[in-house]
């Protein structure tokens, strides 16, 4: 588990940080696309302990959820500002779920990637604390995540 | 001659005069809601079943507070025009604060506005028809309690024969309709459930396909429709396609995540803030309903 995880970061890493150098050979919304989507699994594998134990399905662990909240408090605080490329949307690739309204001047992208970081140190900082603070902690954080997600495409399957 | 012409001409007339008294707006007895007392706690609910403020908050609005400032202005683009959710601010002059708690159920149920005309179903009166006039009493007593906005509406953007009001009487009776779309043997917690996809919730609107004329075809419900920008695809909740759990969908509704840990997306992201504020056990019912949905055609 531990492999895959540092696999997909690493891939994550290098899409974030080699993009500029592929620019001539690949078009960068494909790589911005592609981290975006890296980014987001790795937030799912993370919000996985966090979300099972707010519905119940496994018991409450503070050290795990803890472990959980310090990952994706680390992934909030990534840099950003190359994967968010405008024009890389579903229009141009049909496996992005991303509207381009999110690049519309009243999205303020980057105030909700701030809100972002912030929600996730209160979650790191608090899902230690209990199950009801988790489960408080966890609604917070979907809200954080759906200042972004309001401009993409519902997935229900 | 003479006599046919005149013969035809009393024949259009009849004709006409038929179709004007069956497709006119028919708002409620003036006497409907007497003795109803609404209460605006109960009305809260009945507001975020009813994804009001999805649609009639200004656009862009993300603070729940502001949410309540419901002052119109979102717009919707079809193939028939585009429509402006208008100003439903209890404000007397650009709002509803001058309506009655009747004017409210007439526009909801019936379609129909304080001045007789039929109203445009971007409003979702299709769905609504079921609302009971208690919930109509109780969310009139809520509305009023919100903060009054003096913008004014914008006016639709409509061309000809969509902007002659008096059309959409015949829409309303091909489309319109008393009944449920899944019935039979129902428990109270699928019951309730049934109200609150098919009524207030109007979750067919989006989940479910339109024929040509916008009308949602019932016959294939929830079984999946399209933004009308085309861009954007709303899934089926069929229990054929849309295999979550009633567990996962109860939850989704709560904290907005899906089963595989994605967050909520799209239009539903306000679903789920409207659906947050209710009770554990209505979500559990719009999941028990879910299940008993048939398989689209």
């Amino acid at each position: 588990m531990f492999t895959s995880r540092a696999l997909a970061l690493g891939a994550l890493t290098l899409a974030l940080g080699l993009s500029p150098v592929f620019a001539e050979q690949i078009d960068p919304r494909d790589t911005a696309i592609t981290a975006r989507q890296a980014l987001m699994n790795l937030y799912s594998f993370n919000l996985a302990p966090l979300v099972e134990m707010d519905k119940g399905t496994i018991p409450y662990d503070g050290v795990v959820a803890t472990a959980a909240a310090a990952n994706i408090m680390a992934l909030s605080m990534l840099d950003q500002t190359s994967i968010w490329i405008e024009g890389s949307d579903h229009g141009y690739l049909e496996s992005s779920n991303t509207l381009p309204t999110i690049w519309a001047e009243d999205s303020y992208l980057s105030g909700k990637v701030k809100g972002m970081v912030n929600t996730s140190v209160q979650l790191h900082d608090t899902v230690g604390n209990g199950i009801d603070a988790l489960q408080t902690a966890v609604v917070k954080l979907n809200k954080s995540c759906n200042a972004c997600h309001v401009y993409t495409i519902e997935n229900t399957n | 001659m003479q006599k046919t012409i005149v013969s035809l001409a009393a024949l259009a007339a009849v004709g006409a005069a038929g179709f004007f008294y069956l497709t006119r707006p028919q708002p409620f007895d003036t006497d409907a809601m007497n003795g109803l007392v609404g209460d605006a706690e109960k009305g809260e609910l009945v507001f975020h079943a009813s994804g009001c403020a999805s649609c009639h908050m200004a656009p862009g609005t993300e603070d729940e507070e502001m949410a309540k400032i419901l002052k119109g202005g979102l717009k919707f683009a079809s193939e028939f025009g585009t429509f402006y959710a208008p100003n439903i601010s209890p404000d007397p002059e650009q709002g509803i604060g001058s309506w009655s708690a009747l004017d409210l159920a007439n526009a909801m149920l019936r379609g129909v506005d304080t001045a007789g005309e039929h109203l445009y179903p971007a409003f979702p009166y299709a769905s609504y028809r079921n609302t009971t006039l208690q919930d109509v009493a109780d969310l009139y007593a809520y509305m009023m309690t919100l903060p009054a906005d003096q913008t004014p509406s914008v006016p639709h953007e409509l061309s000809f024969p969509f902007n002659l009001r008096f059309t959409l009487g015949a829409w309303k009776l091909m489309f319109v309709t008393d009944k449920w779309v899944v019935d039979g043997d129902l428990n109270e917690s699928e019951q309730r459930g049934r109200y609150l996809v098919e009524v207030l919730g109007h979750c067919g609107e989006c989940h479910t396909p339109r024929n040509v004329l916008g009308g949602m075809k019932r016959g294939d419900w929830l079984a999946g429709g399209i933004d009308p920008t085309g861009l954007v695809e709303f899934p089926a909740l069929t229990p054929d396609k849309f295999t979550w759990s009633e567990t996962d969908i109860a939850y989704y509704l709560r904290s907005g995540f899906t089963p595989d840990y994605d967050s909520v997306g799209g239009e539903m992201v306000h679903v789920v803030d409207n659906y947050s504020h209710l009770t554990n056990s209505d979500r559990e019912a719009v999941a028990a309903y879910l299940m008993r949905v048939p398989a689209a055609n």
